[in-house]
């Protein structure tokens, strides 16, 4: 039986720029933080406060989860968070979502206005 | 001197979060300042400070059930009827009741720390439960739909996106006292088993 995910949607734009900075590799919360700002060509600012307070929100919800450091040389205080297959099935089907919404606009703005 | 203040921002953040995130916040502050700008990260560590709260802590609901039990002693009296029967009729007919019971509630296999508390007064049932999250933060939720009819026990609660229908029973004594039962929810399925936390009052 597929799962529903319904209840997940639609994502807020900070939950969406971190699970898509996290669908390529595992990151730690500036990396995160970097990625959503070359993503989105430095338009869109992730601070520390909304970025943990998401992160939060994502692992009581099981989408994203912790995992183990890298390597001895990291900073201590960097964690490392993954994307789960929860989380990446919430992510296509939010992908799914606006391929459906963008279509639908520009379907709507391709056709003749009509005189009012 | 930003460091500490933002230190004490992060600080004044709920105890859970806290633990789990305020050395990484830190470290953060310390790589983004140049770049983000300090005013950018208090105004953000100011955002974060009240969404965690009022909307993730659940403080405000255990503050606002706490005002409105005080409101009902005061408007119903203290007094609570006192009647000794069979075993569950006395819940049933005692004007006030309150029962506590902790235990865990799985969830796709995993257990997470869970309590129930439910409360009568007059006529009416009210009850909260309490949830410990994987990251060790208590999240407290309303119970509505509270239908006891003892040993069964049924009520919803909304957790996050989901509305939870909890069906249970009453274990006997003899078998531990315990209320079991499942919970549905449109996407997750489980049980709960719960043991009495201190002997319910009516």
């Amino acid at each position: 039986m597929p799962e529903d995910l319904s209840p997940f949607l639609p994502l807020s734009p900070a939950v969406l720029h971190i699970l898509l900075a996290l669908a390529g590799e595992d990151r730690h919360g500036y990396g995160i933080m970097q990625e959503v700002a070359r993503q989105s060509e430095g338009k869109y600012k992730l601070g520390p406060g909304t970025l943990y307070d998401n992160l939060e929100k994502l692992m009581n919800q099981a989408i994203v989860e912790e995992v183990a450091h890298r390597s001895a040389q990291d900073d201590p205080r960097r964690r490392y968070y993954h994307l789960t297959r929860l989380g990446r099935n919430v992510l296509s089907a939010e992908v799914t979502r606006l391929e459906q919404v963008v279509r639908e606009a520009r379907g709507r703005l391709r056709a003749p206005r009509r005189a009012t | 001197m930003t460091r500490a203040l933002y230190r004490c921002l992060v600080q004044m953040h709920p105890a859970a979060f806290r633990r789990q995130f305020a050395g990484e916040m830190l470290w953060i502050f310390e790589e983004a300042s140049a770049s983000q700008g300090m005013l950018a990260l208090f105004l953000d560590g100011l955002l974060s400070l009240a969404r965690q709260w009022l909307l993730r802590s659940g403080s405000w609901k255990i503050a606002l059930a706490i005002v409105g039990g005080l409101l009902e002693i005061t408007a119903g009296g203290l007094g609570g009827a006192m009647v000794s029967r069979a075993q569950f009729v006395p819940l049933l007919a005692a004007s006030q009741f309150t029962g506590h019971w902790a235990g865990t509630m799985r969830v796709h296999g995993m257990p997470e720390p869970m309590e129930l508390i439910l409360a009568k007064s007059g006529a009416t049932w009210t009850g909260l439960v309490r949830l410990q999250t994987r990251s060790g933060s208590t999240n407290v939720f309303t119970i509505t739909g509270i239908a006891p009819e003892w040993p069964s026990l049924s009520f919803r609660v909304k957790i996050d996106y989901a509305v939870f229908s909890f069906q249970g029973r009453l274990v006997p004594r003899s078998q531990g006292s315990r209320l079991q039962g499942t919970f549905e929810a449109n996407r997750a399925r489980g049980n709960w088993e719960l043991a009495k936390r201190e002997k319910p009052k009516y």
